[in-house]
């Protein structure tokens, strides 16, 4: 154990605590957003020099290893940082329109983001609950954050108890799985799965089994998704559009570390409860995503079914060369939070002030209204359909063929079935902005350019996420050196 | 120059399309002007291609082969042969008439028609050339997104029902292809260690058994449902009546046929003893398509309706023609393409500007030969061709599909044979009824062709009529395509039958379901 604390790489995660600290004692809203961009670029710079200036595999194990800093950590702090970005430039006008408490929520984003950064370097079972209730706890409130209105309110309420339940039931795995092993640490858990004994333990599975069920709520798998549209149609957008995003690939973050490396030992006992879950996740988002009226609960049912699409990519997990099922997560999480911090950022600003305009009807005649912002909602819907060339359509390719190349074919093929349900829904709001008459009024759309900036940036990116390619700017993600950056950081983590 | 001539013909377009989005709104004609100047060099460029194409080479010709994604063995792969000649030099001069037939057609949304129409030429020119797989899959999904749009703006009634129903249809079918394709890779991947899309690679590295089988009617499943084929053609008629008649005209004319060419290239190269075990189903599926759309066609009121079942039908016999697996038929199909692109698009666009003047129902019109003896001309002259009159370039390719189809399979071709009668009765029997008999009052004052709408039909009257005397320079750049292609087919089926009878029994009845 190393006992030297490497500053650099906690520095994003203090960065962001202190930001959210200070936040607290200003009121001016031009400086709560400075303040907040600022500290992220600042965040993102130190991950990115961190990352450059470390030797290729690198592993830094910090405070007695419940923290492990690699190139994955990296990969999702900086995913991480541009997801609350994004957000909070979308948000930029959206607060005040909303009157929203300003300053507490700048500063709950800040700190719930920096429980996020901690999931994915967290290498302790006590670590990764910490870390989800700091994500957590700030969420809630953030859901509830228009204090005025009814739905809101409610769905914070909601969210907090179904929350807290699964928070208890993570931690009754943690203690069943410490109980077997005699450790919480993942290394210990791995030394224990290793053994020979350990899948004949009921007491060691049965921990695993409820981990499992905590973490499928947290990025809702069906079947404990219930909390999903509710939350998602009464939160503001922005914050919608960030839950749907960052806390998706956080959660992810901490699901892939902890499978890959504390339990990867017994895959035959959880593989393929986790491909039901798939399945069943699938089904679940896009058959009740099909009879949605309102384009947020819609795209919550959305967002379920592409759990169950990224689920698929763990059971494709392995250590062996070659295998990129969790590499093929990666991308699709890159691929995933580009579209709907793009749609939740554009659906704010268009559904007019309290968000009276989400019906997908209400979007009737936008593409003559609109057309730059039918244009962006338009990739966002091919994306995340899966049509060439874009991000979403790459995302599924890697995915499909990681699951197909573990011998996972019926796995795939429903995949596909489901990527056929999704077509129509996804066609509908394409459908009614370019094909429909108008029909509501979009007069009061008065600090959309943000949002538009926002809408405009992902789906730039979207398409370049497709057809990039690496010759042209380095540092932007084109398919084929995104898939290749999402592969050193899975190939950290064994 | 001969390695990009493929890349420009893809991407000219492209680039025209995004300087038209670039020009302002209201200068309409300059905006029609553009795209049919960049139209028009396409078309000019396609048809050097006729020049310098050489037929005598076996294999692939302009062959470019550059990594796109190489660590996931993705390759940007285009090369031709005398097949998707025909389709590429269809495509880029049917272009600009569909251009100039929309010409005072469209009046709204000019900029976005003309750009849409451009990138759905040079989707389908894309998906005719790409080797690599996975770039066919990206271009054959492209088409969709113009056709999506054309359709759904500038359709006419039932438009977006229309749309809806061609776009889940068409994808459905393509996603099956995606994993079949995925599968095939990770087989490829499995046997040799690298990643691979392009088309040779996967053809080494051949299925077997029931996964061959499953991969083959993926594959299948996504053709059927592009090319027509009875009963995945249920959204053909809605989309050919919805879409104007310029779209109608290239996506009958053209993407349809890019289904039956992708049976052609892809799955029957590649699964070619599943596609012997589902050869008696597929050419059965083919015949009763043929005679069942052929009466649909006799029963319809509506000429755009009947013109759309009569196009599914000579679809089906082109599709009878791949599934036979014989020299003949195969030659015979791929001359059908152009035949049937030019006779049933030239049908479709004279329907255009009938409706233009006065609707599509045929009880509307009679007796107007007398006022539009050109139209009637020409109506009858490119509807000759559709029902395969000797002399004209419908006759060759139907009669060399028949012979073939006879040859594999004796009753089918025999059925399929009636075709013609039946092509001969729904035609003949709408013209009478639109063009003689009693003329109407109201039919009195309709105007001729003008001098825009002849320049649409003179050229394909003409190709119709040349070829028709001429096949010979035609057949001599598809014939040892084909040969290469199918001689490697029909060698595997046999030999997969020759060494496993019983396991070759067993898997047809699979294959069947």
């Amino acid at each position: 154990m190393n006992m030297e604390i490497h500053w650099l790489s906690i520095m994003p995660i203090i960065i962001t605590v202190v930001a959210g600290l200070a936040l607290t004692f200003f009121r001016t809203p031009a400086l709560l957003g400075g303040i907040s961009l600022s500290a992220l670029a600042l965040a993102a710079m130190t991950a990115g020099i961190d990352l450059i200036q470390s030797p290729a595999g690198f592993k830094r194990v910090l405070f007695h290893g419940v923290v492990t800093f690699d190139a994955y950590s990296h990969f999702f702090t900086l995913l991480l940082l541009g997801c609350a970005a994004l957000t909070l430039v979308a948000a930029w006008a959206y607060f005040p329109r909303e009157k929203m408490a300003q300053s507490e929520v700048y500063s709950l984003l800040m700190l719930s983001l920096s429980g996020m950064l901690i999931l994915p370097a967290a290498t302790h079972l006590i670590t990764v609950f910490i870390a989800i209730e700091i994500m957590s706890i700030a969420i809630y409130a953030l859901v509830g954050a228009r204090r005025l209105d009814v739905k809101g309110n409610e769905s914070s309420v909601k969210y907090f108890l179904l929350g807290a339940f699964a928070s208890g039931i993570i931690l009754y795995g943690i203690a069943l799985t410490y109980g077997a092993a005699g450790s919480a640490h993942f290394d210990g858990l791995r030394a224990f799965a290793a053994s020979p004994d350990a899948a004949k333990l009921p007491l060691f599975i049965a921990g695993i089994a409820m981990l499992i069920i905590g973490f499928g709520f947290k990025v809702a798998a069906a079947p404990f998704h219930a909390w999903t549209p509710d939350v998602y149609e009464g939160a503001p957008a922005p914050i919608t559009g960030f839950m749907s995003t960052a806390v998706k690939a956080a959660s992810f973050a901490f699901i892939l570390r902890t499978m890959a490396v504390a339990f990867l030992p017994v895959k035959g006992e959880w593989v393929e409860v986790v491909a039901g879950l798939a399945v069943v996740t699938m089904f679940t988002g896009n058959i009740l995503a099909f009879v949605q009226g309102n384009i947020k609960r819609m795209l919550a049912y959305s967002s379920i079914a592409h759990t169950g699409y990224m689920l698929m990519g763990l059971t494709a997990l392995s250590n062996q060369e070659g295998a990129f099922g969790g590499a093929a997560i990666l991308y699709y999480l890159v691929a995933y939070c580009l579209t709907n911090l793009a749609l939740f950022a554009v659906i704010g600003f268009i559904s007019k002030q309290g968000e009276k305009l989400t019906e997908i009807e209400d979007f009737s005649g936008l593409g003559a209204k609109f057309p730059g912002l039918a244009l962006v909602i338009s990739i966002c819907m091919a994306s995340l359909i899966g049509i060439p060339p874009t991000a979403g359509f790459f995302a599924k390719y890697f995915l499909f063929s990681a699951v197909i190349q573990q011998g996972f074919a019926w796995l795939a093929v429903l995949g596909i079935i489901n990527s056929i349900l999704s077509v129509y829904y996804y066609l509908r709001v394409i459908v009614v902005m370019y094909f429909k008459e108008p029909r509501a009024d979009w007069s009061d759309t008065a600090g959309i350019v943000p949002a538009r900036i926002v809408g405009v940036i992902c789906a730039v990116m979207i398409i370049w996420a497709g057809v990039g390619a690496s010759s042209l700017f380095y540092m932007v993600p084109g398919a084929q050196p995104l898939m290749a950056w999402a592969k050193t950081s899975i190939a950290s983590l064994f | 120059m001969d390695q990009n001539v493929l890349s420009i013909l893809i991407f000219l377009p492209v680039v025209a399309a995004l300087g038209l989005m670039l020009m302002p709104n209201g200068s309409e004609k300059g905006i029609k002007g553009f795209a049919m100047v960049a139209a028009l060099i396409n078309a000019a460029l396609a048809l050097s291609l006729l020049g310098t194409f050489d037929p005598a080479k076996p294999g692939y010709q302009f062959e470019v082969n550059a990594p796109w994604l190489p660590n996931a063995g993705i390759s940007y792969h285009l090369g031709i042969d005398g097949i998707s000649l025909v389709l590429v030099v269809l495509t880029a001069v049917l272009t600009p008439v569909a251009l100039l037939a929309s010409w005072n057609l469209i009046k709204e949304r000019v900029r976005g028609y003309n750009a849409w129409m451009l990138l759905l030429s040079a989707g389908m020119i894309g998906a005719v050339c790409a080797l690599d797989m996975f770039l066919f899959y990206v271009f054959f999904e492209l088409m969709l997104v113009p056709a999506f749009f054309l359709i759904g703006l500038w359709g006419g009634e039932g438009r977006v029902k229309a749309t809806i129903k061609f776009v889940v249809y068409t994808l459905v079918g393509s996603l099956f292809l995606f994993v079949a394709i995925l599968y095939l890779a990770v087989q490829h991947q499995a046997a040799t260690g690298t990643w691979s899309f392009q088309l040779a690679d996967l053809m080494a590295t051949p299925l077997a058994g029931p996964a061959m089988v499953w991969a083959f009617l993926a594959f299948a499943f996504a053709f059927a449902i592009k090319s027509g084929l009875f009963p995945f053609h249920t959204w053909a008629p809605d989309t050919y009546v919805a879409a104007p008649a310029p779209v109608t005209f290239l996506v009958s004319g053209i993407m349809g046929k890019i289904g039956v060419y992708a049976f052609i290239r892809f799955a029957m190269p590649l699964f070619p003893e599943a596609a012997k075990m589902a050869q008696p189903y597929l050419m059965g599926l083919a015949v009763i398509g043929l005679v069942y759309a052929a009466w649909v066609a006799l029963a319809q009121t509506d000429i755009k309706r009947l013109l759309a079942y009569s196009s599914i039908s000579h679809m089906a016999v082109i599709l009878l023609g791949v599934f036979a697996l014989d020299q003949h038929a195969w030659t015979g199909a791929v001359f059908m393409f152009m035949a049937h692109a030019l006779a049933t698009g030239g049908l479709f666009l004279m329907v255009g500007m009938l409706a233009e003047r006065k609707g599509t129902q045929i009880a509307d019109f009679g007796g107007i030969a007398k006022t539009m003896p050109w139209m009637t001309t020409a109506f009858i002259l490119v509807g000759m061709a559709s029902i395969g009159l000797p002399g004209l370039n419908g006759f060759i390719g139907e009669f060399m599909i028949l012979l073939g189809s006879y040859t594999s399979h004796n009753v089918l071709g025999a059925v399929a044979t009636t075709s013609v009668v039946w092509g001969a009765c729904y035609l003949l029997w709408s013209i009478s009824r639109t063009f003689f008999g009693e003329e109407k009052p109201a039919n009195a004052k309709l105007a001729d062709l003008s001098l825009r709408e002849a320049l649409v039909i003179v050229p394909i009257a003409l190709v119709i009529v040349y070829t028709g005397f001429v096949p010979q320079p035609v057949l001599s750049r598809i014939d040892p395509s084909v040969q290469s292609l199918l001689g490697p087919v029909n060698a595997a089926a046999a030999k997969a039958a020759a060494s496993t009878p019983v396991a070759a029994e067993g898997e047809s009845h699979a294959g069947g379901h």
